[in-house]
C-alpha cells in the first residue's frame, strides 16, 4: 500500500463517488460539494486569466479605452440583481450574444452541409453506398414534421428509417459501453495497483 | 518564434477569392443556401404570425407523456425536474428548451406542483428564470416562483452531473426531463432517474448519447424532434414557422440528392448538382 498523500486523496474521492452506487450519503455529498466548489473556483481563475486580465491589464490600462464600451455592455448583465425598475437592462448583453451566435451560424454552418450533401451521391459505386443513400433519404423523410403526414408511403418510409436508426443506436450503445468499461478498469487499476499494490501491470 | 510564424504565414499559399467569397468548396452555394433558408423562414414566420393556415406539426409520442408526468408528480406530491447543461443563450437547443420549459412550468403552476430547472449556463439561467416567471404569471400563480426554482450549477461536466445526481436522490422528483445537448453525463443522469422511479423524457440531437436516453428513459425525442416538439408545445408562430421552413429546406435537399444521384449514375464527370454544390 502506497504512502503517497496524492494517491490517498484520489482513493478517498474515488470511494466516496462509488459509494453513491449503494445510496446517497454524507461521504458522497461532501465530495459532490467539493467538486462543485473546485469547478467554480477553476472557472473564476480561468475567467480572470483568459478574459479579465487581458481586458484590464493588457487592454484598458495600456490605453485601449474603446474596450470600455463592450465592458459597459457586459456590466449591464448585473442589472439582473437590480431593483425591478431597472432589471430590463440585463437583456441587452443577452440579446447581443444571441445575435452574434445566430449570425455566426448563418455565416459558417451551411458550407459543411454542401460537402455532406455531395457526399451522399458522389461515391455511388458499390452496394454500401446505395444502402447509405437509401437510409439517408429515409431518415430525412422521418425528420420532416409537417408535410405528408397522412401518406401511407411516407409512413412506411418513416418506419424503415426508425429501424435503421435503432440499428445505429444499438451499435453506438455497444461501443460506448465498452469505452465506459475501460474507464472503470482504469479506476480499478488505480485502486488495486497504485494504492494497494496488489497487481502489477505495465 | 513570432518572426518565424510571420515568415511561414507569408510563404503559405493564399486561397483564391471570388469577389468577397474565399474560393473554397461550397462557399457560394453555402451563402445562397443561407439566403434561401432566411427567406423561407421569414415567409413562414410572417405567414404564421398573420394567422394564415400552416401545415400541422405531427404529434410526437413523448409529448403526451409530459402531461402524464406532471399529473403523476402532482399525485405523488413530488417535484418535476427539467435540466439543461451546455446550451447557452445563442444555441438553437435553448430556443427549443424554452418552448418545453414554458409549457411544463405552466402545467406545474396550474397543479401547484414544484418545478425545478437546473441550468449549466449562467446566461441561460437568467432567461430560464424569465420564461418560468412568465409561465407562472400566465397560469395566475406568480407567487409559486421560489428562489430555488432555477438552480445554476457551474458547467463543469462531472461537477454538474454529480450535483444533479445528488439532487435526484435527495429530492426524488416524480418526473425528470433532459432537454438539450448532453454528452457522456446522459447515461449517469438517466440511470439515476430510472433508479428513483421517475418518469423520464429526454430530447437531444447528440446521436452518440441518444442510445443511453433510449435505454433508460420512458420517452426519447430523437434528433430534430427536439426542436419540433419545442415549437409544437409553445405554439409560438415564430418557432412553428421555422419548422415549416426547415421542412421545405429538407424537401429541397431531398430533391438535390435524388437529382445528384441520377446525374452521378448517368455521367459522373458532368454531374451538375455536384458542381453546383461545390461552387
Amino acid at each position: 500500500m502506497t504512502a503517497e498523500l496524492q494517491t490517498w486523496i484520489g482513493v478517498i474521492a474515488t470511494l466516496a463517488i462509488f459509494s453513491f452506487l449503494i445510496k446517497e450519503n454524507p461521504f458522497y455529498r461532501f465530495f459532490e460539494y467539493t467538486v462543485i466548489g473546485m469547478s467554480a473556483a477553476h472557472a473564476v481563475v480561468m475567467t480572470w486569466d483568459n478574459y479579465t486580465k487581458p481586458f484590464w491589464v493588457n487592454g484598458v490600462m495600456k490605453g485601449e479605452y474603446y474596450l470600455l464600451i463592450p465592458g459597459a455592455i457586459a456590466v449591464l448583465y448585473y442589472f439582473r440583481y437590480a431593483p425591478p425598475k431597472y432589471q430590463w437592462l440585463y437583456r441587452y448583453p443577452l440579446a447581443l450574444i444571441m445575435g452574434y451566435n445566430i449570425g455566426y451560424s448563418l455565416a459558417y454552418d451551411p458550407r459543411p452541409f454542401m460537402t455532406q450533401i455531395r457526399g451522399t451521391f458522389e461515391s455511388l459505386k458499390d452496394l454500401n453506398s446505395f444502402i447509405y443513400l437509401v437510409i439517408f433519404i429515409g431518415v430525412v423523410v422521418y425528420f420532416i414534421f409537417t408535410f405528408g403526414n397522412k401518406s401511407a408511403a411516407v409512413g412506411k418510409t418513416r418506419t424503415f428509417a426508425r429501424y435503421a436508426m435503432m440499428m445505429y443506436f444499438g451499435v453506438s450503445f455497444g461501443n460506448t459501453v465498452q469505452g465506459r468499461f475501460s474507464l472503470l478498469l482504469g479506476r480499478l487499476l488505480f485502486l488495486l495497483q497504485d494504492w494497494l499494490g496488489l497487481v502489477k501491470l505495465g | 518564434m513570432s518572426r518565424f510564424l510571420l515568415l511561414a504565414a507569408a510563404e503559405a499559399q493564399k486561397l483564391p477569392r471570388w469577389g468577397i467569397f474565399v474560393d473554397t468548396d461550397g462557399a457560394v452555394s453555402g451563402f445562397f443556401t443561407a439566403v434561401i433558408l432566411t427567406v423561407l423562414t421569414w415567409y413562414y414566420v410572417t405567414s404564421a404570425r398573420s394567422g394564415r393556415p400552416m401545415p400541422e406539426i405531427r404529434k410526437l409520442a413523448g409529448l403526451d407523456a409530459i402531461d402524464e408526468a406532471v399529473g403523476r408528480a402532482t399525485e405523488m406530491g413530488r417535484p418535476v425536474f427539467l435540466a439543461n447543461r451546455t446550451a447557452g443563450v445563442g444555441s438553437v437547443h435553448s430556443f427549443a428548451l424554452w418552448g418545453y420549459m414554458g409549457y411544463v412550468a405552466r402545467l406545474c403552476a396550474q397543479y401547484d406542483t414544484p418545478f425545478v430547472n437546473i441550468a449549466g449556463s449562467y446566461l441561460a439561467a437568467a432567461v430560464n428564470e424569465g420564461v418560468i416567471k412568465q409561465s407562472y404569471l400566465e397560469a395566475g400563480r406568480p407567487d409559486a416562483f421560489k428562489p430555488d426554482t432555477v438552480r445554476y450549477i457551474p458547467d463543469d461536466q462531472w461537477a454538474w452531473t454529480s450535483a444533479v445526481a445528488g439532487m435526484l436522490k435527495r429530492e426524488r422528483p416524480a418526473a425528470t426531463m433532459w432537454i438539450g445537448y448532453f454528452y457522456a453525463e446522459s447515461m449517469t443522469l438517466a440511470e439515476v432517474g430510472a433508479q428513483i422511479g421517475a418518469i423520464q423524457i429526454a430530447a437531444t440531437t447528440n446521436t452518440a448519447q441518444l442510445p443511453f436516453f433510449i435505454a433508460a428513459c420512458d420517452y426519447t425525442l430523437i434528433g430534430e424532434e427536439e426542436y419540433a416538439a419545442g415549437a409544437y408545445l409553445s405554439k409560438d408562430p415564430m418557432l412553428t414557422g421555422t419548422i415549416v421552413a426547415e421542412d421545405v429546406g429538407k424537401l429541397i435537399v431531398l430533391g438535390l440528392v435524388v437529382l445528384g444521384a441520377i446525374a452521378q449514375l448517368i455521367s459522373p464527370e458532368n454531374n451538375f448538382v455536384s458542381k453546383m454544390l461545390q461552387f
